[in-house]
């Protein structure tokens, strides 16, 4: 057993913090892709070709590490600046293993340049934690597929270039067997979104499909072969999910404002802080143990939904804490401790539901199909 | 890689032998295993292991502290009886040349604050916590009290002698393989738990598919998991030296302890009536548990001496490590 980088390693994540220096100031997190100031701190990343860091060399990537890509997005996360954009991570991930040579070169150098931005397009009014079930159906017709359907709780769909749309192209009852994914440009004829506010300040969006047609070789991999092509993804991505930083960074801001009220004289205050600079510690591991198996190719969906749940659980802990501490001005906007609370409260839910998470860990850690 | 988390083949085979100590000196079953006491006897072929001279200082070290962890978890999974925690202490204690009989089980170690004294009616060297110190205790005179966890403590008449030091410096000592101790007790008991669960029907169903049962029982193992990272990393740190080992290795503690009381419960709770026979398959770990948090230093007392600011685990890696 060992816990440390290498020198490598910590040269690199130096270079990183040096990086970071000057955008420190959008220490704001989760306002995610497409907000102005975040675009140019993305393409400032992407003229280091740090958005496709761990792409192979013939992609157009670094061919860097997991493991360097989990230092730079949790010095990131510890800053509180952005999470890792879906268009770099799980879409240009899947476009990498599955894309033919014409779809990577459409696609990945502009992805590369943060030239274009795409929105995640999987949930549906009838299709959450069981996405098997999404109904949104692309007909082939032709060259074209025709898209008819509904899709909701997508981040910020409404500013994004395109959509990486999740629809069904066989039986509704073959549910995982019979999707497909399709890249969808936001400014087709038929296509509606509409803007849902989040509680973070954040937006989801609410998306209408009226027979939008988009060409056939906008499908990445095999028609109907989605199920297994986003597994996949899921399992690329894991490392760079849950950070620890952005635990750490609540903890010290909610300590630092716990002081400078003098709350910290309390000691049932103390004492809930022990208990969280504990879980911040536990979740450091956790995050570690996950950024590990992924740098050594080894699939850990019980030890990734472990990190998960003590990664959103211990966000919300730390941030309920806080309110909940008798310090009047945690309520106040510029103080930034009620964005903690408004923050974590949907943790739990995105990405998998804290339910789901457990139903994994106890399915493939103690062989209970906690299904009822 | 400098990175990774699996055990050497040193301390898999640690782990192995005390494992198939367990089985041979206990029984294989929580029902032989439970009823197996304390014995002098029991103890020195514990010592025989080397499992005492693990993390000890000096030339008398068989072993770190993670080789130790590792030991000490396996033996809280058997539910191996006697005061590993106050034995791991005193060799850090004491003078050379009574750390040898301890290392050979021979002395056995009674650690607490009087009048109650842990496993005080078979100590030979008895341990004060006093203000903050350990320090020599001249035992006056010793009754039998009877305790949850079926441990022979006594209530005693003590006077306090030589100081051996802050206990803050020594107790990484104390703190690491109690600790260890309730993680293995703990996942000794949610894995039974869970095979209880994944047999036993009721309403025509495996009762484990049931999410009121799955789910805590889930719960349980992830914080029982992310003590045992927890407890590793700092014995990890604790063998390299690093100036920091000893906090995390109370936060270690306090993680695995907490865990441990959230897996009794659990266990308890899946086993239904089963689990509330006092020969069952969870009473007999989870009495040491519960015993474990509250004997001095209790976890309620050691959360006190828990600095608010934690390091970062890979920021207190030793550099040269890395090179
Ligand atoms: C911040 C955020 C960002 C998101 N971004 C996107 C995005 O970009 N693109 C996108 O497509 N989607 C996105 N989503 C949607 C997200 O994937 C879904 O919200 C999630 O999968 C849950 O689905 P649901 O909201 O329909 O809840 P439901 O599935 O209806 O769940 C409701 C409740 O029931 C519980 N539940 C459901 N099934 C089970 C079960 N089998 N056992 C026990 N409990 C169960 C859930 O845990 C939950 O508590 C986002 C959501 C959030 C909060």
């Amino acid at each position: 057993m060992k816990i440390a980088l290498t020198a490598e390693q910590l040269a690199f994540r130096d270079e990183v913090r040096a990086f970071l220096q000057p955008w420190k100031h959008l220490n704001k997190y989760l306002v995610s892709e497409n907000s102005p100031d975040l675009m140019e701190f993305f393409r400032a990343m992407a003229k280091r070709n740090w958005l496709s860091l761990v792409w192979p060399v013939a992609d157009g990537g670094l061919g860097r590490s997991a493991m360097d890509e989990f230092i730079l997005w949790n010095e990131i996360a510890y800053n509180r600046i952005a999470r890792a954009p879906h268009s770099v991570g799980i879409v240009a991930k899947t476009i990498v293993r599955y894309g033919t040579p014409e779809q990577k070169a459409q696609w990945l150098p502009r992805i590369r340049a943060m030239d274009l931005t795409m929105a995640l397009t999987y949930s549906e009014p009838e299709a959450g934690s069981d996405l098997a079930g999404v109904r949104c159906r692309a007909e082939r017709q032709g060259d074209h597929y025709v898209i008819t359907g509904n899709k909701c709780w997508n981040s910020r769909a409404h500013q994004s270039d395109y959509l990486w749309l999740l629809c069904r192209t066989g039986e509704q009852s073959a549910r995982g067997k019979a999707l497909s994914l399709i890249i969808v440009p936001r400014e087709s004829p038929g296509l509606r979104i509409r803007p849902i506010e989040v509680m973070d300040g954040n937006f989801f969006t609410e998306i209408t499909c009226d027979a939008v047609k988009v060409p056939v070789e906008n499908r990445i991999g095999p028609e109907n072969g989605a199920w297994s092509m986003m597994g996949a993804a899921l399992a690329d991505e894991r490392h760079v999910q849950f950070l620890y930083g952005r635990l750490r960074r609540d903890y010290e801001d909610v300590l630092n404002f716990v002081r400078a009220n003098g709350a910290d004289r309390d000691p049932v205050v103390r004492h809930r802080l022990r208990e969280l600079a504990i879980d911040v510690a536990e979740a450091e591991l956790q995050s570690l143990r996950v950024a590990v198996a992924v740098n050594d190719g080894i699939d850990a969906p019980a030890e990734s939904a472990a990190n998960k749940l003590v990664h959103t659980l211990v966000c919300q802990a730390i941030a309920r804490a806080a309110m909940e501490f008798g310090c009047e001005s945690a309520v106040l906007v510029d103080i930034g401790i009620e964005i903690l609370w408004r923050q974590s409260m949907i943790e739990t839910i995105g990405g998998g539901t804290t339910q789901i998470m457990n139903s994994v860990v106890a399915r493939q850690r103690l062989g209970l199909n906690g299904t009822k | 890689m400098l990175l990774t988390f699996r055990l050497d083949e040193q301390q898999d085979a640690i782990g192995d032998s005390v494992k198939r100590f367990c089985q041979r000196s206990l029984g294989a079953t929580p029902q032989e295993r439970q009823k197996i006491e304390f014995s002098p006897n029991l103890w020195r072929a514990l010592a025989e292991l080397g499992v005492f001279a693990l993390g000890a200082p000096g030339e008398d070290a068989t072993g770190g502290f993670l080789d130790l962890v590792v030991a000490a978890e396996h033996l809280g999974r058997a539910g191996f009886p006697g005061p590993l925690p106050a034995t791991i202490l005193a060799t850090g204690a004491l003078p050379a040349a009574e750390v040898e009989a301890v290392l050979a089980g021979t002395s056995l170690v009674s650690f607490g604050r009087p009048p109650l004294m842990p496993w005080g009616m078979a100590g030979d060297i008895s341990l004060g916590l006093i203000d903050g110190r350990v320090k020599r205790l001249d035992i006056t005179s010793r009754t039998p009290a009877e305790t949850l966890g079926g441990e022979g403590w006594a209530q005693v008449e003590a006077k306090a002698g030589a100081d051996l030091g802050a206990f803050a410096d020594l107790r990484h000592r104390y703190d690491l393989p109690l600790g260890a101790l309730m993680v293995g007790a703990g996942l000794a008991m949610v894995e039974s738990a869970a095979e209880h669960a994944a047999n036993r029907r009721q309403f025509g169903q495996i009762i484990g598919t049931f999410q009121g049962v799955a789910f805590p029982l889930a719960e349980a193992v992830v914080a029982l998991e992310s003590a045992q990272l927890l407890l590793r990393a700092a014995a990890l740190r604790l063998d390299e030296g690093a100036a920091d080992g000893p906090k995390l290795a109370l936060a270690a503690r306090l993680s695995a302890g907490r865990a441990a009381r959230k897996a009794s419960f659990t266990a308890h709770q899946s086993y239904g009536a089963l689990g509330a026979t006092r020969e069952g398959p969870v009473f007999w770990l989870s009495r040491r548990v519960a015993q474990w948090s509250v004997q001095t230093p209790s976890d309620r007392e050691s959360m006190d001496d828990l600095p608010l600011e934690l390091p970062s685990i890979l920021d207190t890696q030793q550099v040269e490590t890395a090179s």
